[in-house]
C-alpha cells in the first residue's frame, strides 16, 4: 500500500462516515434526544477529522473541528436539535464531504471558500457563546540535541526509545498504545515501561488527555529513520528520543536530562528495563556532575542533528488509518451485514440439495461407466459440492452469544423485582446454530432463566444461612456434541426437591400412588401441563404455565430436554436441540430391500452380529458394556432376505448407546433430508427421507426416538414386537410417553 | 454500538465495567469511577466484560488506582478480561497496578 493507496482508504472512509453521518442526523430527526444517536453522530466527524489530520488536511480539521464543537454541545444537551440546525449540519457534511478531495487548502475553488464561510458563519450561533472557532491545536516542537559524547558505549543490543506524548494527542484521535503495538511489529519489544507519573490528581485529570509516557527497549534490525517513521504521525504529539543499540553512556545521560521525569526516577527506569546497569548508571551521573562544571564554564551547544523528516512509510499509513477503521466498524457492524430474504436463503439450500443428490447420481453413472477421467472429474466435483453445502448451510448459523446477552437483562429485571443478588454467567457464546433455531429458543429460554431465578435461586438471607454467597448465579452454556447442540441453564440453588414433585403429581393424579419412578421420571413430571410447585405465585411465575410450554417448544425443533439436580446444589436443565436442518452427513445401510439413513455423527462403530451371542435377548456384551439394540427389519417390518452376515451399527445420542441391525453397510452418504409429509408427522423412528443418487428413496432413522425408546421401555420393547406387514407406513402409534 | 455500561453496587463495593472503555467512554468513566470511589471505602473493579482498552482507558485505571491512595480507599481490579490483559502486559503495567491477575492458558 502507498500513500496514494492510503489517502483512497481515507476518502473512501471518510465517505462511509459522512453517509453514517447522514443516516444519523435523519433518523435524529425522528427522535432528537436520542443519546445513542447523538454519540454516534458525533464519532463520526471526530474521525474524519483525526484521519484528516493525518493526512494534514488543515482546511477540513479546521472546518470539522467547529462542526465537532457544536455537536459536542448537542451531545452534552447544552444545545436542542431543531429542523433548521439539523438543515445546516447536512449542509455541513456535503461541505466536509467536498473539502476532503482537496489536498490542501490552496486548492479550494472560489464557491467553496464562500460556502465554507457561509457555513463558519451560520455555526458561529450555535457556538459556546457565539465565539468563533477555536485555534487549531499549538504544536509542540521538539528539537533533538547532541553533544559530544563521553564515557563508554553502554546500552545492550537494544533501541532506547523514549515517548512523551502531548495532552492533545487522544483528542486527535490517536492511541499511543496503537504506535507501541506497531512498534513491536519492528522487531521485539524487550521490555515497555509506562510512565504515568504525569496524571494529574483528584479532578484536574482529564480523562480525554493522554498523560502517558513510555520507555521502550526495542530489538530490531531497522534503522533509526525506520523507527523514528513509525511515530511520523503523532511526531507534533509527542517527544521523541531514540538511542540506537550501543549508545554511548552520555548520550543516556543526556536523555535523564531532558525528560521530565528528573534524574532519579529515570535512572530506575533504565536499570529496570535492562538499559543499563547500575554500574553504569553511577558512572554516568558522575560524568554528568562533571560535565556540569564544565558547562557552566564555556556553554556551547555543539550542533544540530538533522533527523531525516518526513519519510512516510505506507505500512504506518495503515496503522494510522486503522484506529479510523476500528471505529467506522464498530458504528457500521449492522451494515457489514447483508440482510437477505428466509425464504431466498431457503430456496439455495433447497437448490443445493437437489445440487448434491445431482451429484451423487453423476459419482454412481461415473463409477458405472468405468471411465478414469469421468470418475476423476465427477469427484473433483463431488468435493465441491460438499464445499458448497458447508458454505451455504454456514449462512443460517448463527453464535448463540447475541441471544445469551438478552438475558443479562433479563436476570438484572427479575432479580431487582424479586430482590435478590443474581448474577448470569454466560460460557460458549461462540457455539453457532442455525438462524431459524435461534429465534425459537429464545422464548422458551426466557421461561428457563426466569425460572431459574424465581425458583432456583434462594434469598439472600437464605442463602447466608446455607453457607452460599449471597449473590446466586445463574449459568447460560452451549457446546456441540454429536451433531446436536446442548444449551444449558443452571443455577446455584436450592435444586429440585423430589419428594414434592412426586407428591404434587399424586395430588394432581399425574401419577398412581403404586408407581415407581427413577428420580429422572420425576424431574420429567415437572414438565407436564399444570404443574408447579413454588410454594407462592409470583409475578414472575409459579402459575403453573410455563415449563409444558417450554417442552412443548424444544420438541417442535426436534429437540430434547432434561432436569439434572442435586439438592442443595442447583438446578441444570439441559436442551439439545439438532444442529441443523437440511443436510447431513449420513451412513447408508440396507435393510432387506430397503435403505435407511443413520446420520453419521451419531455413529460410533459397526461390528458384526451374530445371533447366537444373544442368547435370544435384545442385548449384546460390547466389550464389558450392556448394548441393548433393535433389528431395523423387525422394527420396520420389512420383507426380504436376511443377509448372511448381519451387522450393528453403533448409535450414541445423549450419551447413550444403542445398536442398530442391518442386512449391510453401503457406506456414507451426503444426505439431503427431505421432510415427510403431514401424513407421516406421527411417524416414530423415522425423522424424513431423501432420494439416492440411483433415484431410490432411503428414509432416515431417528436415532434419538429409536434410543429414546430402546433405553427407557427396555423392559416392554422385549414383548412388543412388531407384525410383519411390509409397509413402513403401517407403523403403529408412539408408545404414550409419560 | 456498544452500550457503555457502569454497575456500581455500593453495597458490595463493586464496580463492573462493561464494553469498551476508550476515549470514547472516558468521561462517563471517569464519572462512574469518582463516584464510585466517593461512596465505597474497598472498591472492587470488575472488569470481565471489558471488551477494549485504548491509552484513555488505561489511563483511568492508572488515576483511580492513585486516587484510592490518595484518598485512603482500597481500590483492587478483579476479572481481567483478555483485551485489557493483552494491554497491560504489553506495557507492564500490571505490576504497577499491583492487582493479582489470572494468566489465561487460553492461545487465540
Amino acid at each position: 500500500m502507498n500513500l496514494d493507496q492510503a489517502f483512497n482508504t481515507f476518502l473512501e472512509e471518510s465517505r462511509e462516515l459522512l453517509a453514517d453521518l447522514e443516516r444519523y442526523l435523519l433518523e435524529l430527526e425522528a427522535d432528537p434526544n436520542d443519546s445513542e444517536l447523538l454519540n454516534a453522530l458525533f464519532r463520526c466527524v471526530h474521525t474524519v477529522k483525526g484521519a484528516a489530520g493525518i493526512f494534514a488536511l488543515d482546511h477540513v480539521v479546521a472546518f470539522t473541528h467547529v462542526v465537532e464543537n457544536v455537536l459536542d454541545r448537542l451531545r452534552a444537551g447544552t444545545l436542542g436539535l431543531d429542523a433548521e440546525l439539523a438543515a445546516l449540519l447536512l449542509k455541513c457534511r456535503d461541505h466536509i464531504d467536498a473539502l476532503i478531495e482537496r489536498p490542501s487548502a490552496d486548492q479550494l475553488d472560489e464557491p467553496l471558500r464562500a460556502s465554507d464561510a457561509a457555513l463558519l458563519a451560520a455555526l458561529a450561533q450555535y457556538q459556546e457563546g457565539g465565539e468563533a472557532a477555536a485555534a487549531p491545536v499549538p504544536v509542540q516542537a521538539a528539537a533533538p540535541k547532541v553533544e559530544v559524547s563521553g564515557g563508554g558505549v553502554v546500552g545492550g543490543d537494544t533501541w532506547h526509545i523514549s515517548l512523551r506524548f502531548a495532552r492533545e494527542v487522544l483528542a486527535h484521535g490517536m492511541d499511543p498504545i496503537s504506535f507501541i503495538r506497531y512498534l513491536g511489529q519492528l522487531g521485539e519489544l524487550r521490555y515497555v515501561t509506562t510512565l504515568s507519573d504525569a496524571l494529574p490528581a483528584g479532578d484536574d485529570f482529564d480523562p480525554e488527555s493522554c498523560y502517558l509516557g513510555f520507555e521502550i527497549e526495542l530489538y530490531s534490525e531497522a534503522d533509526k529513520a525506520t523507527i523514528e517513521g513509525v511515530f511520523d504521525f503523532v511526531r507534533e504529539l509527542c517527544q521523541l528520543r531514540i538511542l540506537p543499540p550501543r549508545s554511548r553512556l552520555s548520550e543516556y545521560m543526556q536523555l535523564i536530562r531532558e525528560l521530565p521525569e528528573g534524574p532519579q526516577r529515570l535512572g530506575e527506569i533504565l536499570v529496570a528495563s535492562g538499559a543499563l546497569t547500575e554500574a553504569e548508571l553511577a558512572e554516568g551521573l558522575r560524568l554528568q556532575q562533571e560535565q556540569r562544571q564544565r558547562e557552566d564554564a564555556a556553554k556551547q551547544p555543539i550542533g544540530e542533528v538533522l533527523v531525516a523528516q518526513g519519510v512516510v512509510q505506507p505500512e504506518l499509513v495503515s496503522a494510522a488509518l486503522s484506529k479510523q477503521k476500528q471505529s467506522r466498524e464498530r458504528q457500521a457492524q449492522a451494515s457489514r451485514y447483508l440482510r437477505v430474504q428466509a425464504d431466498k436463503l431457503d430456496r439455495l439450500i433447497n437448490l443445493v440439495g437437489e445440487l448434491v443428490i445431482a451429484s451423487a447420481s453423476v459419482g454412481l453413472n461415473a463409477a458405472k461407466s468405468g471411465d478414469a477421467d469421468t470418475q476423476e472429474a465427477a469427484a473433483a466435483m463431488s468435493l465441491l459440492v460438499e464445499e458448497i453445502r458447508d458454505s451455504t448451510l454456514q449462512l443460517r448459523m448463527v453464535p448463540i452469544g447475541e441471544t445469551f446477552s438478552r438475558y443479562q437483562r433479563v436476570v438484572r429485571d427479575v432479580a431487582a423485582e424479586l430482590g435478590k443478588d443474581i448474577a448470569l454467567v454466560i460460557s460458549g457464546a461462540d457455539t453457532e446454530l442455525d438462524k431459524s433455531v435461534v429465534e425459537k429458543i429464545s422464548e422458551p429460554l426466557t421461561h428457563l432463566v426466569r425460572n431459574a431465578c424465581d425458583h432456583g435461586i434462594e434469598s439472600a438471607e437464605r442463602r447466608l444461612e446455607l453457607g452460599k454467597p449471597a449473590q446466586g448465579t445463574v449459568r447460560l452454556n452451549a457446546y456441540h456434541e454429536s451433531g446436536a447442540i446442548v444449551i444449558e441453564v443452571s443455577d446455584d440453588g436450592g435444586g429440585l426437591n423430589a419428594a414434592r414433585i412426586r407428591a404434587k403429581a399424586l395430588e394432581r393424579g399425574l401419577i398412581r400412588p403404586d408407581q415407581t419412578l427413577s428420580e429422572q421420571e420425576i424431574f420429567q413430571l415437572v414438565f407436564e401441563p399444570g404443574f408447579s410447585t413454588a410454594a407462592t405465585v409470583t409475578n414472575l411465575s409459579g402459575r403453573g404455565v410455563g415449563m409444558d410450554v417450554v417442552k412443548r417448544s424444544i420438541e417442535a425443533l426436534r429437540g430434547t430436554v432434561e432436569l439434572l439436580s442435586s439438592p442443595g446444589q442447583g438446578t441444570t436443565c439441559r436442551i439439545r436441540l439438532p444442529l441443523t436442518l437440511a443436510i447431513i452427513d449420513g451412513f447408508l445401510c440396507r435393510v432387506g430391500d430397503a435403505s435407511y439413513v443413520v446420520p453419521l455423527e451419531m455413529v460410533v462403530e459397526c461390528i458384526e452380529f451374530s445371533a447366537s451371542e444373544t442368547e435370544g435377548r435384545d442385548i449384546i456384551n460390547l466389550r464389558g458394556e450392556v448394548l441393548p439394540f433393535v433389528r431395523l427389519r423387525d422394527y420396520f417390518g420389512v420383507d426380504g432376505a436376511v443377509g448372511r452376515r448381519q451387522n450393528i451399527i453403533v448409535v450414541q445420542y445423549a450419551g447413550q448407546k444403542a445398536g442398530l441391525v442391518v442386512d449391510e453397510l453401503l457406506g456414507e452418504h451426503q444426505t439431503v433430508i427431505k421432510p415427510l409429509g403431514p401424513l407421516f408427522a406421527y411417524l416414530k423412528g423415522i425423522s424424513g427421507s431423501t432420494i439416492l443418487g440411483n433415484g431410490q428413496v432411503a428414509l432416515i432413522v431417528d436415532v434419538p426416538a429409536l434410543i429414546g425408546r430402546l433405553t427407557q421401555h427396555d423392559d416392554a420393547l422385549a414383548g412388543r414386537r412388531l407384525p410383519r406387514t411390509g409397509a413402513a407406513a403401517a407403523l403403529p402409534a408412539p408408545v404414550a410417553h409419560h | 454500538m456498544t452500550e457503555q455500561n457502569f454497575v456500581f453496587d455500593p453495597e458490595q463495593g463493586r464496580l463492573r465495567l462493561s464494553g469498551e472503555l476508550t476515549i470514547y467512554q472516558a468521561a462517563a468513566a471517569k464519572a462512574a469511577l469518582r463516584q464510585a470511589l466517593e461512596a465505597a471505602t474497598t472498591l472492587e473493579v470488575d472488569l470481565a466484560a471489558v471488551t477494549e482498552l485504548d491509552s484513555a482507558g488505561l489511563q483511568l485505571l492508572l488515576w483511580l488506582k492513585a486516587e484510592g491512595v490518595r484518598l485512603g480507599r482500597t481500590v483492587s481490579l478483579v476479572n481481567h478480561s483478555e483485551p485489557v490483559l493483552a494491554v497491560l502486559t504489553l506495557l507492564n503495567v500490571d505490576r504497577a497496578l499491583g492487582d493479582p491477575v489470572v494468566l489465561s492458558s487460553r492461545t487465540e
